[in-house]
């Protein structure tokens, strides 16, 4: 028996002794950090100092981290003029590390799509990812990504037991300041921030959000954003300017400023866009199109913005050396809690000569809108983003200012769509609805004359063509139910031009592809003439009975076209 | 490496028996070790496992000879659509060699173990045994051509592997040192003197066109030189070929009636070398392009909206006979939409003749065209254009040669004035016409934007970014920057195996698992 057991274990060495084993993906975020602390060591010191680095290792959540280097975690504090994290305090810490975290797997394959990240971060805010397609000597493709367009993502999609990571070779700067915070401490624009103070811009640039109460008493909590176009001191000095009371004197400006006719305060508001937009998207123009109109927070004042031969964005091109400028590539799409910073290289004086352009008015296109979406938008969706499916968020009775929606006597026959329904198309470019101008569209369910009324985009004076697509598909088809039908009546009315009679157009019994599958376009009028640049307002009408009696009927818009003539 | 490795050696070992014929040959049970080798048709089978594996690698040379090139995209496949729009990583089995390797390794058994066999079976004649060899050489080489342009340094292997004592861990080599190999290859094989013009095979009509001929060293010797910038012999080898009297020389056909029989019923006359299947009498339809390339409105493959505007313009097109071009619907493709959508699905594996719709193909058993004349003849013109202007009026005569086949008008367009860039676009769009679905664009497309030093690249790009309907345009930009981003990475499993595996630099950052 001894010599059987004997040679049973003597025979039974294990044959893999003194052999190591690889093992895959078991340890969670924090630990991955930590067994490459060479790499991590200071991004660990402040995920310890916000009180994070355990809830990154919980194995029952799942996470995406962005995890910065030490040789990043260095230039941020030196851009900073600190030694350590503790001399921005813990609040600043945890935000800084909530802002590197999204409470939710993203994946390479989700990741490289690129754009505005589906999921968002611990702040809530979005995150986006941006490919340099610049001409980086053997940068490019998976070598060249960028988050928020300025931070270099190292590595990607390292799989660890609860999550992601992304290695950053910069810190992303958490969007902690406003927009006046970060202007205030930047060294660049100090006569710039003394205007906005002295005009009362500032409270604006200060705020982060604002509250609405709906009709049924809650409150919700609305982010507000906006985009700034920056003059630097240098830019300024360079046109012999060196001090705000120079600005003034140039401007004319009298000493009210912050009367909203003063030149000074509508000097700085030329300067603000409403809403949230990063050089790339200052960059989208529709389809053949190469310059853009862009309404300013200065009443009845616009930019146009334009893409040059070389590539570059101009502003107010129209204008010559003295009215035009460029965007300071390198000082701009500076990210704020708020909005955006770009700083710009020329004093961009108002310019009221503008060429008249095409605008394309897509009726969901207002910074209202955007914030309201970010913040309450049905699960997954995002402003103009094309997500895995169609998503609608409900409008009606949200009181937001941009929309002014009044049910038709009759009522809407349909009971589970939006009144007015916030779009956005399913990401699949085999979708009929695919190629609709910034992937949304606006829904209406108001009922036989149910009507909106809402505002153009700052328009410049002229002659235009205005066109209205939309989209259709048969099972919408209101006449092949027999009740009562016109065809899908509209009434379109600039209602602050009495003068010139409703357009009253049938959408659905006669119908013109524009060139796409299920999306149609209409005259609303072969010519019209707008006297003053300004905004317009219009009002559409559900003028067909059926809009009351066909559970179905809807008018899906995806935008209004303004085109010059001549 | 060890992966696949230690994979050749277990299917090896486990190849099954199978019947005698070229179209279904297989080692019997045995190893192919060194006591596997006792006979003339011991060798005949492993060197016929070579061309099974080769028609079993057919759905991956598709992928990587079209999907990058975006005349054809991928509908559907969330994989393949990846590789298309260059967001393959290393963990995508459509980065793996071993497809390749499997070929190579019995390439180099048969080039190891043939010269022994003679010793052991006397009606094993040299000449024999020498013929089998060329046919390795070219299956070896053929297949370092396809690694090397679709990850270009990978290791050479140039003895079988038949158990442990062959190294498993090889280093990557050098594209200069591979190409040379397999010109070294083809040159041993024609060195022989037995490199065939023809097979006769009884029961295999297609034998001819179907195994490695002398023609087929010849042409790949064209494509491997044009590929490695060595123009004169890229011309050199294309003349063999065309310039050859000999009665069992592949000849260009150059009637149009004759166009679609390259297709249906294949092996034709201007076939030089092509993967064969046989539905009859052998079942084989498997991985065939007849079932690759289906025909349906979610078709798998489909030309892109680029290609699909081009094939319309060839519609339109003035012919020189007053019927349209050849290379269109029901020849090429085949419209699936009659709304105003444009589908086209690739039609020549499906019919049996130019706009012959109402007739398909009984069996889904196409073949798999490697070489063809026409195609031939377009390398020497892309030759002779980047050997100078003195060559353009002689490639713009090719040109026209493969267009007036078509049915088409010749170019209004003389080599006086002309410029290489514009010519080269007309090479570069003939062969996107005519040999469209066959596995070439995306090679084509790299040729013409790495030559004379990327001289091309942008240019390369901007026709990326006009085809490619699938990525976003500043990805799509931002990774073609890149040139390492044009080949790709090795298997994270295979360097894991094998230590001396460099990884592509361009995949370094990317550690998705």
């Amino acid at each position: 028996m001894y010599v059987v057991l004997y040679i049973l274990f003597a025979s039974c060495e294990d044959p893999y002794k003194e052999s190591t084993f690889k093992i895959y993906d078991v340890q969670p975020i924090s630990s991955y950090l930590e067994a490459r602390n060479g790499d991590f060591s200071e991004w660990l010191k402040i995920m310890k100092y916000a009180d994070l680095y355990n809830a990154l290792n919980q194995s029952t959540q799942v996470f995406t981290a962005f995890a910065p280097t030490n040789e990043a975690v260095y230039r941020f504090y030196d851009n900073k003029k600190i030694n350590s994290i503790e001399e921005l305090g813990v609040d600043y810490a945890r935000q800084l590390v909530k802002y590197h975290i999204v409470k939710d797997s993203v994946s390479l394959d989700e990741f490289i799509v690129g754009g505005i990240l589906p999921k968002k971060t611990l702040t809530d805010d979005f995150l986006e990812v941006v490919f340099n397609d610049s001409d980086e000597e053997q940068g490019g493709g998976y070598n060249s990504i960028y988050m928020n367009g300025n931070v270099h993502v190292k590595e990607l999609a390292i799989s660890t037991s609860n999550g992601t990571i992304y290695v950053l070779d910069d810190v992303m700067r958490p969007m902690i300041e406003n927009i006046y915070e970060q202007m205030r401490e930047n060294d660049l624009n100090s006569i710039f921030i003394q205007a906005i103070e002295m005009t009362g811009w500032k409270d604006s640039l200060e705020i982060i959000s604002y509250q609405t109460e709906l009709p049924n008493g809650q409150i919700k909590e609305n982010r507000k954003y906006f985009t700034v176009l920056g003059v630097t001191d240098n830019t300024f000095k360079a046109k012999g300017i060196n001090s705000v009371d120079e600005l003034i004197s140039m401007l004319g400006a009298d000493n009210n400023y912050t009367n909203s006719d003063n030149e000074l305060f509508r000097y700085i508001g030329y300067h603000i866009l409403k809403g949230n937009y990063r050089l790339s998207s200052l960059s989208q123009f529709e389809s053949g199109k190469n310059m853009k109109i862009w309404e300013t927070a200065c009443a009845d004042a616009i930019i146009k913005i334009s893409l040059e031969k070389d590539g570059s964005l101009c502003i107010n091109e129209d204008g010559g050396q003295y009215y035009k400028a460029s965007f300071i590539k390198e000082n701009s799409d500076f990210a704020v809690k708020n909005g955006y910073i770009h700083q710009v290289d020329n004093i961009l004086p108002l310019y009221e000569a503008l060429l008249p352009t095409a605008v394309y008015f897509d009726l969901c296109d207002y910074p209202e809108v955007e914030s309201y979406i970010g913040s309450y938008g049905v699960a997954g969706q995002i402003y103009k983003t094309a997500v895995d499916t169609e998503k609608t968020t409900e409008l009606w009775g949200t009181n937001l200012t941009c929309y002014n929606a009044v049910m038709g006597p009759t009522g809407s026959a349909s009971t589970a769509g939006a009144k007015i329904g916030y779009l956005t198309i399913k990401n699949d470019e085999n979708n009929v609805y695919y190629p609709c101008m910034n992937k949304d569209v606006m829904e209406l369910r108001l009922g036989y004359l149910g009507n909106i009324t809402l505002q153009t985009p700052p328009i410049i004076a002229g002659k235009y063509k205005v066109s209205l697509v939309y989209l259709y598909a048969n099972s919408l088809d209101p006449l092949s139910r027999g009740e009562g039908s016109n065809g899908g009546q509209t009434k379109f009315t600039f209602t602050d031009m009495p003068n010139i009679s409703p357009a009253n157009v049938v959408l659905y019994s006669e119908r013109t592809l524009n060139g796409r599958m299920n999306i149609y376009d209409v005259v609303l009028y072969e010519e019209i003439e707008f006297t003053k640049t300004s905004k317009q307002t219009l009002n559409i009408m559900l003028n067909d009975p059926a809009a009351s009696s066909f559970d179905k009927y809807q008018v899906r818009i995806d935008y209004i076209l303004f085109e010059p003539i001549n | 490496m060890k992966n696949l490795l230690i994979y050749i050696i277990t299917v090896t070992s486990m190849l099954l028996s199978g019947c005698s014929d070229w179209l279904e040959v297989l080692p019997k049970n045995e190893q192919v070790t060194p006591n596997f080798w006792k006979s003339k048709e011991d060798v005949e089978a492993v060197l016929g496992s070579g061309y099974l594996y080769l028609r079993n690698a057919t759905p991956i040379l598709v992928d990587w000879g079209e999907l990058r090139g975006a005349s054809i995209y991928a509908y559907s496949n969330n994989k393949k659509q990846k590789f298309q729009n260059f967001q393959i990583t290393s963990n995508d089995a459509l980065c793996s060699w071993s497809s390749m390797y499997k070929i190579i390794n019995m390439a180099n058994s048969v080039l190891s173990y043939a010269p022994g066999v003679q010793n052991k079976d006397d009606t094993y004649l040299k000449v024999s045994m020498n013929s089998h060899l060329t046919e390795a050489y070219y299956l070896r080489g053929l297949c370092y051509f396809y690694l090397v342009r679709n990850f270009r340094n990978v290791p050479l292997v140039l003895n079988p592997y038949i158990d442990d004592s062959a190294p498993f861990d090889v280093a990557q080599s050098s594209e200069k040192i591979i190409l040379q190999q397999i010109k070294n290859d083809i040159l041993a094989a024609l060195n022989t003197g037995a490199a065939k013009e023809f097979f006769e095979n009884d029961s295999w009509t297609g034998a001819t066109k179907g195994r490695a001929t002398k023609w087929a060293l010849y042409a790949l010797m064209a494509d491997v030189a044009l590929w490695d910038e060595d123009y004169d012999t890229c011309i050199e080898y294309s003349d063999f070929l065309l310039s050859s009297t000999s009665s069992r020389r592949p000849a260009f056909m150059t009637s149009s009636d004759q166009w679609f029989e390259i297709y249906y019923p294949g092996n034709s006359n201007e076939s030089i070398f092509e993967v064969n299947w046989a539905s009859t009498g052998f079942g084989q339809t498997e991985n065939s392009p007849s079932n690759i390339f289906t025909i349906s409105t979610s078709a798998t493959y489909q030309f892109t909206e680029a290609m699909c505007e081009r094939l319309k313009d060839e519609s339109k097109l003035l012919t020189s006979t007053g019927s349209p071009s050849v290379r269109t619907e029901w020849g090429a493709y085949t419209d699936m939409n009659s709304s105003d959508m444009t589908q086209y699905c690739i039609w020549k594996y499906q019919g049996i003749g130019f706009q012959d719709q109402l007739n398909v193909r009984s069996n889904k058993d196409a073949n798999w065209i490697i070489y063809r004349m026409a195609d031939i003849m377009l390398l020497k013109a892309e030759a002779l254009i980047r050997n100078g202007s003195i060559g353009y009026d002689d490639a713009i005569d090719i040109i026209n040669k493969i267009r007036l086949r078509s049915g088409l008008m010749a170019l209004d367009l003389t080599g006086e004035g002309s410029d290489e860039l514009t010519l080269l676009k007309l090479v570069l769009n003939e062969r996107d016409i005519e040999l469209a679905a066959e596995g070439k664009r995306w090679y084509d497309l790299l040729r013409f934007a790495k030559a004379n030093n990327y001289k091309y690249k942008d240019e390369f790009i901007q026709i990326m970014l006009d085809n490619n309907q699938t990525a976003n345009k500043t990805w799509l930009r931002s990774v073609l920057k890149n040139t390492d981003a044009w080949f790709l990475p090795v298997l994270q499993s295979e360097l894991e195996s094998n230590p001396l595996l460099v990884q592509n630099p361009y995949y370094g950052g990317v550690t998705n698992k």
